[in-house]
């Protein structure tokens, strides 16, 4: 199955995207089986966008996207089908060496929690340097540890000659966070991949840190990769979304008209949990239920034990609904049997 | 930190040290040198390092050292014969008061001094000190050596040398002393160089620990403690020319000493462990020679309380254990049983040829006799085992064991070390039954065989530990010393060991052979003189 | 990180001299008498009360043992730590005489186990639940089982007897006058491989495990996001964080190391604190015996420092 496709074809190929991800499915040995993690998914990604990819943990976004670095643990992942071109090259059928090539160098990753990211013995000045001269055999150690020095003081942190001498421990959430982006940055990759990059710290720091980001994009004119859980993280700095539900896309849309009207009941179940101004409950709202087992996936289309919408309809149990466009040569995809209805259920008060 | 030098460098510096230590002029890879000069080189093996050397204990990782550099005043082999290189006579005179030595002449120190009589005197007024030799209970007796020990006299009296060649001991009273300093085996020191040490710096004088001056076939060059001790033909020896240039006696354990005679590392080594003997014996270039012992190992040795106090016990024991076959069994053949339990404890000349009890092996006879003497088989009895775990000894003691539960005797053995067993002999001797022992040379002089049994010498102050007392029996030692009346001696001595062959004070289980091990190359070694005539030893032709 | 050194150096020394008084009474318990186990039963049959009286006063055993003690304690405030028993020398010439031979011994097998134990480990745990993981686990099981004194007989016999390939002990060729550096290399590598041997194996059980927990870290994952090589990343980033722990296990294992020695040298002739250590036991020499259980002591709180200092060297989070 390749859903986009059609799609991409009617959008027309006026460029070519920097990466693009057809047919993904992967599968991960766990206690209970075999989990159905990512299915049969695909995406596009333009130079100088900013894609976000939403879900709930276990989504399968983390996955989709560490698969085609091949970061997953070899023991654990497994890749079924799919295909991953960049640069001319297929991502999922690299050799190890080759694959290495593309890492840190063509695309970075920036990860969640910058505690456990670091290595703790070594300091974040040769850690940097480390990611630089492992992609240029003629950096020498000095070299890198300048370009180390500058790339610490073009994310903000301040006296970063002392700050490279240092040891991850020594360092604020914040600070940690800023060096992890440095270094992420330090080969000028064409794209960035930036896993829940603000999850683990606070309010204040994240505002800090979408900033550096919104900046890296600028420096590199790169396009990023936003995994993210939060939606005001995706409001901030995403240009276009897709979310993840089950292994699979469930909707895909240009940022705004997501906020403005999402298309699968699933998307507006995760907008409503958001807590909003002038709320007087202090009650955090969330979706009723869970996700479903992905081992065992539920006949049909697997959000309908959840769906506000479904009602229980026999379509929802029996048939897995495609991704498709809610209208006719919109760019806007949506799986759900129902979508149409979502129009009628304006329950926003925007 | 770099992890490869983390983990390599203690590794590099213990190489390093390796290297700081074998000098600076062997880059040569010496194989070549090494080769012609292992064909000049004799290696010893002894399992026991002795902790110094002094010559006035008879500790048995000396004596190979000893009898290569230094010369025995007089030593008496297993069949009783006694032989000198440095002494033409001894005799006794009729009242068995004067002991005279007539020395030979000829034999030099290696600075070019005459070995005299006043090397002998010096020697015999050292062991006479208990302050210096573990010989002097044994050698007492001589005219004038306790004024001389307490310092009121300069000279012993009783010790003297009328010319050069000859030294004349007066006893106090008629004794066997002549028999006990042969049977000791002493080492001639050199006057020239230790006649003036007071006896209290001996232990720490120098001479010991490099012997600068020596007599023997070899000379002493270096110890290398944990290791071996290294000695050199000495060219000045008198009594003809050591066969090696070189001469390292090694310390190791028995196993390693077995590897390295199979690997041709070691030429000669005598204290074959009898299970092993059929083993080396199949080693190229080993050979294998064996003779009759003399020293009873193990002996079990019996507590004279109850409720071992009834004869018909003890006899019933030594009638309970299976001697022959402990002999093949523990020590694969290489050993003698004495059935009537008193031969191989004295010269044959002193041994009763009639009237005496064969205790051979009859379990039958043994619960007659318990049956007589009312024997309760609940007793439970321990025997205090000192011996290595799985050896011979041990293995032995083991069979003893079981046989005597057969006939319904029980013993418990323990096993403690030898300074264990003696404190507790000595403390509480009445915690335990049985003892391990082990005989020595006794086949000198009968009246040796009283150190075992007399009533005053129960252990600490003799021999006698599991003190036995028999009156009728210390009679007849004491006449048997001072008689010197040969035919009435035998006579005396004879009845002695009738009633030591009734009473079994103590069962002489077996009589292990002298096995040695040699290279086949090696000529001259002989099992029954073992490393004593070591200077006459050579490659074969 | 020096003020910490110093500090706990401070700390060892009341510990050191308390080990010293306890192994001091411990010792003095020991049954038997230091001068009748000097002697063979041969010469107990026959020597004299008096020569054993003699002897025991010339030890200055015919003392209170508090007397004793105070005697003693002066002998080792001058360093030589008592005299010998057996050997008319101060204990410390004798031990001085034999530590060079047992730290070489003793340092190369800890190389041999630490480089051999941690690349075992290192690599089971990357091939988790492998052939050879699984292999790698049960020979390092087997070789802590199996005694070393049967582990030093038969590699004797295969290596020196059946095969040549090396000497069956000492510490250098007697024949050849002026043996080589590469001779004592040769004589070392036997002796130190079995000791060796017997450490291994908690080198790579808790390698394995450390390095199974550090590779499942966001860290590793983070290099090998930048492009670092797997071996690199392995060795250069998560060998040092699996080491941290090790520091502790080779310091705890400082003492099967020294019992270690005692057989090995024994056995393989080694002329080093361990043989000492037996001989001195055997002969009821108290000075000495206490001096090495001393020597022990300080060995296993230097190694435990070490360890410390280790740690804090691998570890910047740790603050000495």
């Amino acid at each position: 199955m390749n859903e986009m496709a059609e799609a991409r074809e009617k959008r027309g190929a006026e460029r070519e995207p920097l990466l693009s991800v057809r047919d993904l499915s992967v599968s991960l040995r766990s206690d209970e089986g075999l989990v159905q993690a990512v299915r049969n998914i695909g995406w596009d990604i333009y130079d100088g966008e900013v894609l976000a990819i939403v879900g709930e943990s276990g989504s399968g976004k983390s996955v989709s996207v560490n698969t085609l670095l091949g970061l997953m643990r070899q023991d654990v992942a497994i890749v079924n089908s799919g295909h991953a071109e960049f640069g001319g090259r297929d991502l999922l059928n690299l050799g190890e060496r080759e694959l290495r090539e593309v890492r840190g160098k063509d695309i970075s990753v920036i990860f969640q929690d910058p505690m456990a990211s670091f290595n703790p013995v070594k300091t974040i000045g040769d850690q940097i340097s480390e990611a630089i001269r492992v992609h240029d055999e003629r950096a020498t150690r000095r070299w890198a540890w300048s370009r180390s020095i500058t790339l610490l003081s073009m994310v903000g942190v301040p006296n970063p000659e002392l700050r490279c001498k240092q040891y991850p421990h020594q360092y604020s959430g914040g600070m940690r966070q800023r060096a992890m982006i440095a270094m992420a940055m330090a080969n000028r990759p064409r794209l960035l991949i930036a896993d829940e990059p603000t999850t683990a710290l606070d309010m204040t720091i994240q505002a800090q840190i979408i900033d550096v980001l919104r900046l890296v994009q600028k420096e590199t004119g790169g396009a990023i990769v936003l995994i993210t859980h939060d939606l005001g993280l995706v409001a901030e700095l995403a240009d276009r979304v897709l979310v993840m539900y089950a292994g699979k896309i469930v909707e895909s849309a240009g940022v705004v008209e997501l906020f403005a009207s999402p298309r699968h009941p699933y998307t507006r179940a995760l907008l409503e949990s958001l807590p909003r101004i002038g709320d007087q409950s202090d009650e955090l709202r969330s979706i009723s239920g869970q996700m479903p087992s992905l081992v065992e996936l539920p006949e049909g289309c697997a959000f309908h034990p959840r769906c506000s919408l479904s009602h229980d309809r026999q379509l929802c149990r029996e048939l897995e609904p495609p991704l498709q466009e809610t209208n006719s040569g919109s760019e806007r995809l949506s799986a759900c049997h129902f979508s149409r209805e979502l129009d009628e259920l304006d329950i926003f008060d925007r | 930190m770099n992890l490869g030098a983390l983990g390599l460098a203690p590794a590099a510096v213990s190489i390093l040290i390796i290297a700081a230590c074998s000098g600076p002029n062997d880059n040569d890879t010496s194989d070549g040198g090494a080769e012609s000069g292992s064909e000049q080189t004799l290696q010893l093996g002894n399992p026991d390092e002795p902790p110094d050397l002094l010559p006035y204990d008879s500790h048995g990782g000396k004596e190979p050292v000893f009898a290569a550099i230094l010369t025995p005043l007089i030593w008496v082999d297993s069949a009783g014969e006694w032989h000198s290189e440095l002494l033409e006579s001894w005799e006794v005179s009729d009242d068995g008061l004067t002991v005279t030595l007539e020395m030979n002449s000829g034999l030099e120190w290696t600075d070019g001094t005459a070995v005299t009589s006043a090397d002998v005197a010096l020697t015999l007024e050292h062991n006479l000190d208990p302050q210096v030799s573990v010989r002097a209970g044994s050698l007492a007796g001589v005219v004038g050596a306790e004024e001389f020990l307490s310092g009121e006299t300069e000279e012993i009296a009783g010790l003297t040398t009328p010319d050069e060649h000859t030294v004349v001991i007066e006893l106090e009273s008629p004794s066997v002393w002549l028999q006990d300093m042969a049977r000791e085996r002493i080492f001639v020191v050199p006057e020239h160089v230790l006649g003036d040490v007071p006896h209290d710096d001996l232990n720490d004088h120098e001479y010991f620990s490099s012997f600068p001056v020596s007599n023997g076939p070899y000379k002493f060059v270096e110890w290398e403690s944990g290791q071996h001790i290294e000695l050199e033909r000495s060219d000045q020896w008198s009594l003809g020319e050591a066969g090696f240039s070189r001469l390292f006696i090694k310390y190791l354990p028995g196993d390693v000493a077995n590897a390295q005679l199979e690997t041709g590392e070691l030429h000669y080594y005598d204290r074959v462990d009898p299970s092993d003997a059929d083993r080396i014996a199949e080693f190229e270039h080993v050979e294998i020679q064996s003779t009759t012992g003399v020293s009873q190992s193990p002996v079990w040795g019996l507590m004279y309380n109850e409720p071992l106090l009834d004869e018909r016990v003890r006899q019933a024991m030594a009638h309970a254990i299976d001697r022959k076959g402990i002999c093949e069994a523990a020590f694969n053949g290489f050993c003698t049983v004495p059935e009537t339990n008193i031969p191989h404890i004295a010269p044959e000349w002193a041994l009763p040829d009639s009237g005496i009890t064969v205790y051979d092996y009859d379990p039958e006879r043994a619960k007659e006799l318990l049956k007589q003497a009312d024997w309760n088989s609940e007793n439970e009895l321990i025997f205090l085992s000192w011996s290595e775990p799985g050896g011979p000894r041990d293995r032995a003691l083991e069979i003893a064991q079981a046989n005597m539960a057969d006939v319904g005797i029980n013993w418990t053995i323990e096993n403690v070390d030898l300074p264990t067993m003696n404190e507790r002999n000595e403390e509480s001797p009445e915690s335990f039954h049985g003892w391990e022992g082990a005989g020595g040379n006794f086949a000198v002089d009968p009246n040796f065989v009283r150190e075992l049994t007399a009533c005053d010498k129960h252990f600490p102050m003799g021999a006698n530990r599991g003190h036995y007392c028999n009156e009728e029996l210390d009679d007849l030692w004491s006449a048997g010393s001072s008689e010197t009346d040969q035919e009435e001696r035998a006579r005396i001595y004879k009845d002695a060991f009738r009633i030591l062959n009734e009473d079994v004070p103590n069962i002489w289980m077996i009589i292990p052979d002298n096995i040695v091990a040699h290279d086949a190359r090696l000529d001259g070694v002989n099992p029954e003189t073992r490393v004593r005539e070591i200077g006459d030893w050579s490659w074969e032709e | 990180m020096l003020s910490y050194v110093g500090r706990r150096l401070l700390i060892s020394v009341p510990v050191l001299f308390g080990i010293l008084g306890i192994s001091f009474i411990f010792v003095q318990m020991l049954p038997g008498d230091p001068v009748r186990a000097l002697m063979s039963p041969e010469e107990l049959a026959t020597a004299s009360p008096e020569y054993i009286e003699q002897r025991r006063s010339e030890l200055g055993l015919d003392k209170p043992i508090f007397v004793q003690f105070a005697a003693w304690i002066g002998e080792v405030l001058q360093g030589n730590l008592g005299h010998s028993f057996r050997r008319n020398t101060p204990v410390a010439d004798m031990i001085f005489e034999r530590i060079g031979p047992t730290a070489i011994l003793a340092i190369t097998a800890l190389s041999i186990a630490l480089i051999i134990g941690v690349l075992l480990g290192t690599f089971a745990a990357l091939k988790q639940n492998s052939w050879f993981d699984y292999l790698s686990s049960v020979t390092s099981m087997m070789a802590v089982s199996i005694p070393n004194f049967f582990l030093g007989l038969m590699a004797i016999y295969i290596f020196s007897i059946s095969l040549g390939i090396f000497p069956t002990g000492g510490m250098r060729t007697l024949a050849a006058s002026n043996p080589s550096a590469l001779d004592r290399v040769h004589h070392l590598i036997l002796p130190a491989l079995v000791l060796a041997i017997n450490l291994i194996g908690p080198y790579v059980r808790y390698t394995r495990q450390s390095m199974l927990e550090v590779i499942r870290q966001d860290y590793i994952t983070t290099a090998r996001a930048k492009g670092v090589p797997w071996m690199k990343v392995v060795f250069g980033h998560g060998l040092r964080n699996a080491l941290i722990p090790l520091t502790t296990v080779i310091a705890i294992q400082v003492p099967i190391l020294l019992t270690g020695l005692l057989v090995i040298e024994t056995i393989f002739s080694w002329p080093g604190l361990g043989r000492l250590t037996f001989e001195s036991i055997m002969g009821r020499d108290y000075p000495v015996i206490v001096a090495i259980v001393f020597i022990s002591a300080v060995f296993v709180v230097l190694f435990n420092l070490l360890a410390d200092v280790t740690a804090a060297a691998l570890d910047p989070r740790i603050r000495l």
